[in-house]
């Protein structure tokens, strides 16, 4: 009995912090859901896709963060890309595998590119700045060219191709 | 059909009536076909911008154009895009809402009834035509450009594209674009602005710029 409760003692704190890990880890509030090469279906919970979240620190007031999370084809559970995407939302590009979020922490303007290859979902970019990056999208790629940290030249330029099914 | 489409109409009708009791000068007739087309297109302009669509059921996701952390996201100003159809068959919808509003600022059709408008380069002043009207609704986003008080989306079905421009600007909800196209338009984000190109069916090259409200 004492070896019980004895276990049970130690086991505690450890499930206190898985569980507040996990809470940590998924937000529950969905703002936007983004899926690759969006035809037909609509909502559905088995296609891959993207989720911007939200978490709040407190839950008796409204001051969260946006996180970014991912569903493979029939996974059971997403994939934290990034957490603490910012305070601020700024912008979205949207392609059919290229995914484009702007936003802004207290002093940088933040630019995350997610692309969607072969049934799954990469954070391809995370870059800050001063500075507002320039995002150019035309038929064939997404062209994100990012200021240096306190903003000015040179720019650092990132390609991403769009996989547009035929 | 709306008030201001309503009107519209009456006047469409009333001028009519009274044109085909002139007796017409020669070479009169094309300038009567013209000018009752254009009215046709201002009464057709009202009814599309009448907003009295009602949102359709589900949602398949939101915009959030200046999402503030510290305000319920059901209160922000937002862009929805909504399915009008079945899980099957897919009828999409975009419905924009301005922050605090108990009723959305616009609901837009990609479907059957919907106007599609380019600028006639022949024409001065901005004098916009209505020029396709797709049979079947748009079931595909192509793509979606959202950025400070802009929100631009593609939506495509048979084979062609409707692009969309919505802005948010003054407490309401503007449209001031929305375009047909067999090509994906280049969009560029550059400091505080959004620039769509386009090109007319004689392959002039159009730009349109607006600026994003950000600082």
């Amino acid at each position: 009995m004492v070896l019980v409760l004895l276990a049970l003692w130690l086991a505690a704190p450890v499930w206190a912090e898985e569980g507040e890990k996990a809470s940590q880890r998924r937000c529950w509030e969905i703002l936007t859901t983004l899926y690759p090469h969006w035809t037909t279906g609509g909502r559905d919970a088995n296609r891959p896709r993207i989720e911007v979240r939200v978490c709040y620190a407190d839950a008796t007031t409204y001051d969260g963060f946006p996180q970014i999370v991912a569903w493979s084809a029939s996974s059971s559970e997403p994939a934290v890309l990034e957490d603490g995407v910012g305070i601020k939302i700024l912008g979205f590009v949207v392609t059919e595998t290229v995914f484009v979020l702007a936003s802004e922490s207290a002093s940088r303007q933040l630019v995350y590119v997610v692309t969607y290859e072969q049934g799954g979902f990469r954070l391809a970019l995370h870059a800050g700045s001063k500075a507002k990056p320039t995002v150019e999208v035309s038929e064939e790629k997404v062209i994100v060219k990012v200021p240096p940290e306190e903003g000015g030249e040179p720019v650092t330029v990132h390609e991403f191709p769009i996989h547009a099914k035929p | 059909m709306s008030r201001s489409g309503e009107a519209a109409a009456r006047r469409a009708i009333d001028l009519a009536v009274i044109l085909s009791r002139r007796e017409p000068p020669p070479g009169e007739e094309v300038r009567m076909i013209v000018l009752v087309l254009l009215l046709l297109a201002n009464m057709l302009m009202a009814q599309t911008a009448s907003g009295e669509l009602k949102p359709c059921e589900p949602i398949l996701t939101t915009f959030y154009p200046g999402w503030d952390s510290k305000v319920p996201a059901h209160k922000q100003a937002r862009v929805e895009i909504r399915n009008c159809g079945t899980a099957d068959k897919v009828e999409l919808q975009i419905v924009a809402w301005t922050a605090y509003a108990a009723e959305p600022s616009a609901v837009l059709k990609t479907g059957a009834g919907r106007i599609v408008w380019n600028r006639d380069p022949r024409f001065q002043g901005g004098l916009r035509l209505p020029t396709v009207q797709r049979d079947n609704a748009d079931n595909r986003i192509v793509r979606v450009v959202m950025a400070g008080n802009i929100f631009i989306v593609e939506t495509a079905g048979e084979g062609r594209s409707l692009v969309t421009v919505l802005l948010f600007e003054r407490g309401g909800v503007w449209v001031p674009s929305q375009k047909d196209s067999d090509r994906h338009l280049p969009v560029e984000l550059y400091d505080n602005t959004v620039t769509l190109t386009s090109w007319s069916q004689n392959g002039t090259q159009w730009k349109s710029t607006y600026s994003t409200g950000l600082k």
